[in-house]
């Protein structure tokens, strides 16, 4: 759970390093292995994503609160 | 990205004897390391998270992997495909395995790990590197 807009920063820079990885992952590998190897970095990516989501959800006031 | 370097007996020493818990996921992870091992081109493992920490009861154990160039899984069956499908892999072993080769370049797998040299809550967490 993102709780400061320090953990939004980075969270950011660690999905554009994933996003980036998987880009060289597809150039690099066949597409039989890209699909195998990808699916946990997705996931990653996706939960990531969706945390960035509920902490820019947040109001002001519920960001004092947690 | 600095990680230490155990032997599998000085991670199994580490982190795979202290629970029951612990040596059941250590024993899991050993079957693992040794099927990636068989494909002969295993290059480097590193693990991470909860199993490299001082938690008595990690859920799991996640690891890194980096496979030579050119490997491919293609051509591989059985127990030796299923560890490079990361659910059969997390369900049947309880190791969470991102894979790659090292064909993607070293400074694509160095931010892979410093990805993983922090927790969901952005906090530090070791990374070792399991010496094969």
């Amino acid at each position: 759970m993102i709780i400061d807009d320090e953990q939004l920063h980075q969270a950011q820079i660690d999905i554009q390093k994933m996003w980036r990885f998987l880009e060289a992952a597809r150039r690099t590998h066949s597409a039989f292995d890209y699909e195998r190897l990808a699916s946990p970095y997705l996931l990653q990516i996706q939960q990531r994503q969706q945390e960035i989501l509920e902490y820019l959800s947040m109001k002001s006031e519920e960001l004092v609160v947690a | 990205m600095f990680s230490q370097i155990f032997t599998l007996d000085e991670f199994a020493n580490q982190y795979g004897a202290n629970t029951p818990r612990r040596q059941f996921l250590f024993s899991q992870a050993r079957t693992v390391i040794s099927l990636l091992h068989a494909t002969g081109q295993l290059k480097r493992v590193f693990g991470y998270g909860s199993f490299v920490s001082e938690k008595p009861n990690p859920n799991d154990i996640d690891f890194f992997v980096v496979m030579e160039a050119g490997f491919t899984t293609a051509h591989l069956k059985g127990k030796m495909a299923e560890v490079f499908q990361n659910e059969t892999c997390r369900i049947r072993y309880g190791v969470d395995l991102f894979w790659v080769t090292e064909a993607i370049g070293e400074a694509y797998s160095e931010d892979m790990l410093d990805v993983f040299s922090r927790d969901r809550q952005q906090n530090s967490q070791p990374i070792v590197e399991i010496k094969i």
